[in-house]
């Protein structure tokens, strides 16, 4: 079988310059070769210089987003054969600031994330940090923010998005679609102070519905579809109508040690790993709610 | 780019990723269009204030194919502005938005195809129906340009 060749023009930042250059490279293609496959074998082969940010290669981690002929993409799960292309422009997300060649900056975009809140908020924060008894939930609850919930922040809404384009404050469809997951969450007692951080220019009102954020998901999250269910929440409770509703109650208390089915688990184990008992310290001082 | 990477107002055009991407684009493109017609018009209907023969020699300025045209994509960029503008109010306030769902690989089809047949619809349904009371004023139209 004749060797494919296809050629990766790399748009690069050089942060020394503050400008842009573009190199050309040329590598031979397999099947089922994906362009971040591609990255590396520049990499390993042509140009040790490159740089660009990736880590699990399977569409999980979310870090290998890139611009790929004019379109922010996964790289890890796009094959170059699929694109059908002899050429590939690849370029840093756009809407982010570049750090060097093809990384991008992500820090307004945790930022944005970090605002609205994205955690249970309860009125009983004793019992949600000391936990005795379980949140109920059924499937039919679950299925209302299991879509929103499969998001792996990796930007790419964010850089396809037109109002981020121009307008640095709007949070951007990725925290929208994560509040929206939260304030539908059966179990969450936050959503009027979630629905108060919508409700602004620069959170759903700065939306104009252009659902390229949808289009480019690779987890089939739909924050466009997340937007619109929380303007018509806005717009029910500004009308005086019921909105969502409230949070279950939590299940049963359990049955006495001595008859828990949980008590063969016994107590967990002590920490073998140097270091790990400051750090679970630290996990859970920054999640301790009673803290924020 | 800017320095901070930001596409800044071309963003708002690029990249086209989807129908939806493509209308939104149109429809600012239309907007921007209508709103510097209307100045246009305002200073061309104000030659009224200046006399009859400055009026006379403004209607015979504009009485020309390339006016013409432009008034035909006027028309026609109304049409586009107003249909999919009452698609995005209804689509924006969430009054037609489906049920979430969990998604299903190849996730990226799924949505797809449930939206383009929203936009579909709905674009069809408001198109057809301004297009047939903008229909009347446009048959006028020609046959006003026509004389």
């Amino acid at each position: 079988m004749e060797e494919r060749k296809v050629i990766f023009r790399l748009r690069r930042y050089d942060p020394e310059t503050g400008g842009y250059r573009e190199d050309r490279y040329e590598i031979p293609v397999y099947r089922g070769m994906t362009v971040l496959d591609g990255l590396i074998w520049i990499k390993e082969n042509l140009d040790r210089t490159v740089s660009y940010r990736a880590s699990c290669r399977m569409g999980l981690c979310g870090s290998c987003g890139m611009t790929v002929n004019g379109r922010p993409t996964l790289t890890c799960e796009t094959q170059i054969l699929s694109l059908e292309r002899d050429e590939l422009t690849i370029e840093p997300l756009y809407n982010m600031e570049p750090v060097r060649d093809l990384v991008a900056d992500f820090h307004q975009f945790f930022k944005n994330q970090r605002a609205i809140k994205p955690y249970l908020i309860r009125r009983d924060i004793e019992e949600q940090v000391e936990p005795t008894r379980e949140y109920l939930q059924d499937p039919e609850e679950w299925n209302l923010y299991i879509q929103f919930a499969m998001c792996i922040t990796c930007g790419l809404c964010y850089s396809a998005c037109p109002t981020t384009a121009t307008n640095e404050k709007y949070l951007g469809p990725q925290a929208l679609a994560n509040l929206f997951r939260f304030y539908i969450d059966s179990r969450d007692e936050g959503w009027e102070e979630r629905l108060a951080i919508a409700d602004s220019e620069d959170g759903v009102w700065g939306c104009h519905l252009a659902t390229g954020c949808s289009e480019v998901c690779p987890k089939g999250v739909d924050p466009a579809l997340a937007i619109q269910l929380l303007r018509r929440e806005i717009l029910r409770k500004s009308l005086g109508k019921k909105t969502r509703r409230e949070a279950r109650p939590l299940a049963p208390l359990l049955p006495p040690e001595e008859e828990s089915p949980y008590r063969a688990f016994g107590e967990a184990p002590e920490f073998t790993v140097e270091g790990a008992e400051e750090a679970a310290e630290k996990f859970n001082i920054l999640h301790d709610p009673r803290k924020r | 780019m800017s320095r901070k990477g930001r596409k800044g107002i071309l963003g708002w055009i690029i990249p086209i990723t989807n129908m939806e991407r493509l209308l939104y684009s149109l429809h600012r493109i239309t907007g921007i269009g209508l709103t510097l017609y209307l100045f246009i018009h305002i200073y061309e209907t104000s030659m009224r204030a200046l006399g009859r023969e400055t009026w006379i020699s403004t209607s015979e300025f504009l009485d020309n194919p390339v006016f013409h045209i432009g008034l035909l994509l006027v028309v026609l960029a109304a049409i586009f502005h107003g249909a999919n503008g009452i698609r995005l109010i209804l689509q924006e306030l969430g009054l037609i938005a489906p049920k979430p769902t969990q998604p299903v690989y190849p996730y990226r089809k799924y949505h797809r195809e449930r939206r383009v047949y929203i936009v579909t619809i709905t674009m069809l349904i408001l198109g057809i129906g301004v297009a047939i009371f903008a229909l009347r004023d446009f048959l006028i139209l020609l046959e006003v340009l026509g004389k």
